[in-house]
């Protein structure tokens, strides 16, 4: 990446006009990711930390996140949202260097998916607010996890967890390596009127989320065949077959509590 | 690209490339107590002080420094004059080649300026962004230790 333009917006509509100018461009919010990879068109980048996009709200009982609100700004917050989950899941992107500046809508945007924030907002059916030059669009988080290269080019302005997991209690386990290293699988359960909801996530590209049903079959049945979807990689955390039997020993652990 | 900051208090004006990083012009400034490890915010041995906070500045483009607080491991004590932690680093045998030093020093300052008292959790995580791969992370532990001991004595 030979950057020859490096832009500090001070306003959306600055923004914009930056962004329709200068298409070959990169936008940077912490840096973690687009400080170390490379992108060979990238010419320009724009930085997003003075677009005001840093708070954390409460609304209604929905918690409002800014994109550019980091991991160790999550931590600090103490959310009491879903029992704390929040901040728990934070505390394991990574070391604390990264977690000071790495951003949580830079983490969604880069397709971070082997972290742990994709799984947690699909579990908390989170909400991606997006802005481009024609107008701001809600995203459930499962669509854009669906069809990530539809939102290319827009910019998160915040995320919404919504007030229905407020008081619900999770169950969160992760297991990996080191405390801060990339999971070997996620494996979390809330809950709401429904009922039980699980999500699976792991080093890879897409998590999914379950509803649990109180059926004898329910791991032959239907968890077994769905974590097909999440299509385990084969890599140095280990096989397919030992992260599927992480995935179970995780989910028997949350049967017995 | 002119990059305006305060550093270890003093008030300085940089020229930077665009695409810069914050390490390189650091140490092009003759701030080179922050190294060059690993280049992917690894290894901490480039860490600063931002805004109280430590990063890796081999992570962050010189602009986005602009405007901010910036202190390196120049501004914590001196060669004649070692700070606290610096002295209990030599005393407790937490050098060894010295390349993860500066970072190691700037995360226990960071911990021990919040932190008068840490637990070992809180140590370790304080730590977790630093690698050193000489002494084994027990005797830097003991550092940090020793020196919150005798900052509260002080």
């Amino acid at each position: 990446m030979k950057v020859k333009k490096y832009f500090r917006p001070r306003d959306l509509n600055e923004f914009h006009r930056l962004s329709a100018e200068n298409p070959d461009h990169k936008i940077l919010a912490g840096g973690t990711y687009v400080a170390k990879m490379k992108f060979p068109k990238v010419d320009t980048i724009i930085d997003i930390q003075d677009l005001g996009l840093k708070g954390i709200k409460e609304e209604n009982g929905d918690i409002h996140i800014g994109a550019n609100v980091t991991f160790t700004d999550l931590i600090e917050a103490k959310l009491s949202y879903c029992g704390g989950l929040v901040g728990q899941v934070s505390s394991h992107c990574g070391p604390i260097t990264i977690r000071n500046i790495a951003t949580i809508g830079g983490n969604v945007m880069a397709g971070y998916h082997w972290n742990d924030t994709t799984p947690l907002l699909l579990a908390l059916e989170a909400t991606l607010m997006f802005t481009s030059d024609s107008g701001v669009k809600a995203v459930p988080v499962s669509s854009f996890i669906a069809n990530r290269s539809t939102y290319t080019g827009l910019l998160l302005t915040s995320i919404i967890l919504p007030s229905k997991y407020k008081d619900a209690k999770p169950f969160y386990k992760r297991f990996a390596r080191t405390r801060s290293d990339i999971p070997t699988s996620i494996f979390i359960v809330v809950n709401n009127e429904e009922g039980d909801h699980i999500t699976v996530g792991s080093a890879t590209v897409k998590p999914v989320r379950i509803m649990y049903s109180a059926d004898d079959e329910f791991l032959k049945n239907t968890l077994l065949p769905r974590l097909n979807e999440v299509k385990f990689m084969d890599d140095l955390r280990g096989k397919p077959e030992f992260k599927e039997k992480i995935v179970i020993s995780q989910y028997r652990e949350w049967k017995e509590k | 690209m002119d990059i305006k900051v305060t550093i270890n208090g003093v008030k300085k004006v940089f020229n930077a490339d665009p695409g810069e990083k914050l390490l390189d012009l650091l140490r092009r400034e003759g701030y080179k107590g922050a190294k060059r490890g690993c280049s992917t915010g690894d290894c901490g041995s480039c860490a600063v002080i931002i805004n109280g906070k430590l990063v890796n500045s081999c992570l962050i483009f010189a602009g986005q420094a602009d405007g901010h607080t910036i202190t390196t491991i120049e501004a914590i004590g001196t060669v004649n004059e070692p700070h606290i932690i610096q002295r209990t680093f030599v005393e407790e045998g937490a050098v060894q080649c010295g390349f993860c030093t500066p970072g190691m020093i700037l995360a226990t300052k960071v911990l021990l300026d919040k932190e008068k008292d840490p637990t070992l959790t809180q140590i370790r995580e304080a730590l977790s962004g630093n690698l050193c791969r000489c002494t084994g992370y027990v005797k830097i532990e003991n550092a940090v230790i020793r020196s919150a001991e005798k900052m509260r004595s002080e």
